[in-house]
């Protein structure tokens, strides 16, 4: 991937990650998390966020840092070394409101081509169906494997 | 030696605590899975 990332911390079981988003402002602290599901051990939901000094990730956070396109694909960077503890892993995420999830779909779309080789996103449709990702659809949620 | 789960990373650098059970988590958790149970097709796996 050639676009710009921060630098990741990461926990040593690859579930936890965090890194610093920075701009002549301000910093704040992302975590990106990836949690795995009860009902299926290769199921993990990824939550993504500002950091708070007690621990919490605030996922509903506006940052206006200018610094969008960096955060979310330093938040995609970190599928490569999740992956390569989890290779057989599911992810699936969705925005914590409506107008994120819509954002992620501009943005995935993006990060889909430089990705494609490496990993399968599909999009979950208000229906229950999911497909491939289309940038043209809409979903509700997103699903990302690795591919073989 | 058993490995902790969590800790000092290639950077050296201490990891920062992260809260996985804060309500906004939860809340978060909660909906996906809602979204998860809604699939007409089997979760996708590698």
């Amino acid at each position: 991937m050639d676009k710009p990332t921060y630098k990741l911390q990461s926990s040593t079981d690859s579930l936890q990650y965090v890194f610093e988003s920075v701009s002549d402002e301000k910093k704040i602290t992302k975590a990106v998390a990836y949690i795995q599901s009860e009902d299926n051990s290769d199921l993990y939901q990824l939550i993504f966020g500002d950091l708070a000094e007690n621990g919490d990730i605030d996922v509903l956070s506006v940052s206006n840092n200018a610094d969008m396109k960096t955060v979310l694909a330093t938040v995609v960077s970190t599928f490569f070394q999740f992956f390569e503890q989890y290779p057989d892993a599911t992810v699936a995420f969705t925005g914590s409101t409506l107008s994120r999830t819509r954002l992620y779909r501009a943005v995935i779309s993006g990060l889909v081509k430089e990705t494609e080789l490496y990993y399968q996103v599909l999009g979950i449709k208000e229906n229950g169906h999911f497909e491939p990702f289309n940038n043209q659809e809409v979903y509700v949620g997103y699903l990302i494997t690795q591919k073989r | 030696m058993k490995q902790k789960k969590t800790g000092a990373n290639l950077s050296g650098k201490e990891m920062p605590y992260i809260n996985l059970n804060s309500p906004q988590i939860k809340e978060q958790v909660e909906k996906m899975g809602k979204i998860l149970k809604s699939l007409k097709q089997p979760i996708p796996s590698k």
